[in-house]
């Protein structure tokens, strides 16, 4: 068995919007990171005890080596959820060496424009796509080869959307972020990952 | 005097029982030790490959229970998935 502390290394906290047009691509972002043999971490596995939602979104991505966000959602009405924790990332970054910080947008060269300070750093570009959201994820935190391809990815997507209103219908509730479904689309996640033969038992 | 002779000591490895022993530490060793464990970390930091996580381990990480995989796997037998 694995250290705790070596199983810790493959965290990868996601800062994405929690909306119902996200609900895909989170799915999505969540089918890629297992296949990999990654463990999506995000606030809303950590229940509130009274100690706030920043408290827990610092100590997550203190915790996780890699950080992935979503900076996509620049409409109304105007999100700073996304920005300012890819902020808290890249000075802990800077002080502490970790995480490392990946950011995604769905438009090209929009990002120049929307956040000028993090120019020199390439966004992955996803398009708003499963697949876009798919590759980005593979190219950017996948091993440097022998990666699963895109299409045994988006299998296991295919089948883990498929289940989403079932998850829902068991929670009672109308989107897919809260903490039981998170755990539940990771559990399924694994296990058609499993089954694909991307990761083993 | 306030303190023992070295009779009144006596000797320490002598009095221990047969078979064990004294652990001693040796500065060298364990510099020579820090420096290849060092090494190790550095290289695999630079090409930044990290093994693939089971599915147990993933499972362990997020603490899911037997009980949320049955659910899963109920799930999927009434969507028509095969797993």
């Amino acid at each position: 068995m694995r250290s705790r502390r070596e199983a810790n290394r493959r965290g990868v906290f996601l800062n994405v919007p929690f909306d119902r047009a996200y609900e895909r691509l989170f799915v999505a972002l969540i089918s890629a990171l297992v296949s990999i043999g990654r463990v999506p971490h995000c606030v809303l596995e950590i229940p509130e005890q009274g100690t706030g939602r920043l408290a827990r979104i610092y100590r997550l991505i203190r915790d996780c080596p890699v950080s992935l966000h979503d900076l996509s959602r620049v409409g109304r009405p105007v999100r700073f959820n996304m920005p300012f924790e890819l902020g808290l990332a890249v000075a802990l970054n800077r002080m502490e060496r970790r995480p490392k910080f990946i950011i995604l947008e769905s438009e090209q060269y929009r990002l120049q424009r929307t956040l000028s300070d993090v120019n020199g750093f390439d966004p992955g570009i996803h398009k708003s796509s499963v697949r876009g959201i798919i590759t980005c994820s593979l190219a950017h935190i996948g091993k440097p080869h022998g990666n699963p391809d895109t299409q045994s990815v988006l299998r296991v997507h295919r089948k883990l959307w498929r289940a989403v209103p079932a998850f829902k219908r068991i929670n009672g509730r109308a989107d897919i972020y809260s903490r039981p479904i998170f755990a539940l689309l990771i559990n399924a996640a694994t296990i058609l990952a499993k089954k694909e033969g991307l990761i083993v038992a | 005097m306030w303190f023992c002779s070295l009779d009144e000591q006596g000797d320490e490895k002598n009095d221990m029982p047969k078979g064990s022993s004294i652990k001693t530490i040796n500065g060298a060793n364990a510099l020579k030790n820090a420096k290849v464990h060092f090494c190790k970390r550095r290289a695999n930091g630079y090409v930044h490959v990290i093994s693939p996580a089971t599915a147990s381990e993933i499972r362990r990480a997020v603490g899911i229970k037997k009980s949320d995989t049955a659910t899963v796997l109920r799930v999927f037998e009434n969507i028509g998935v095969n797993v």
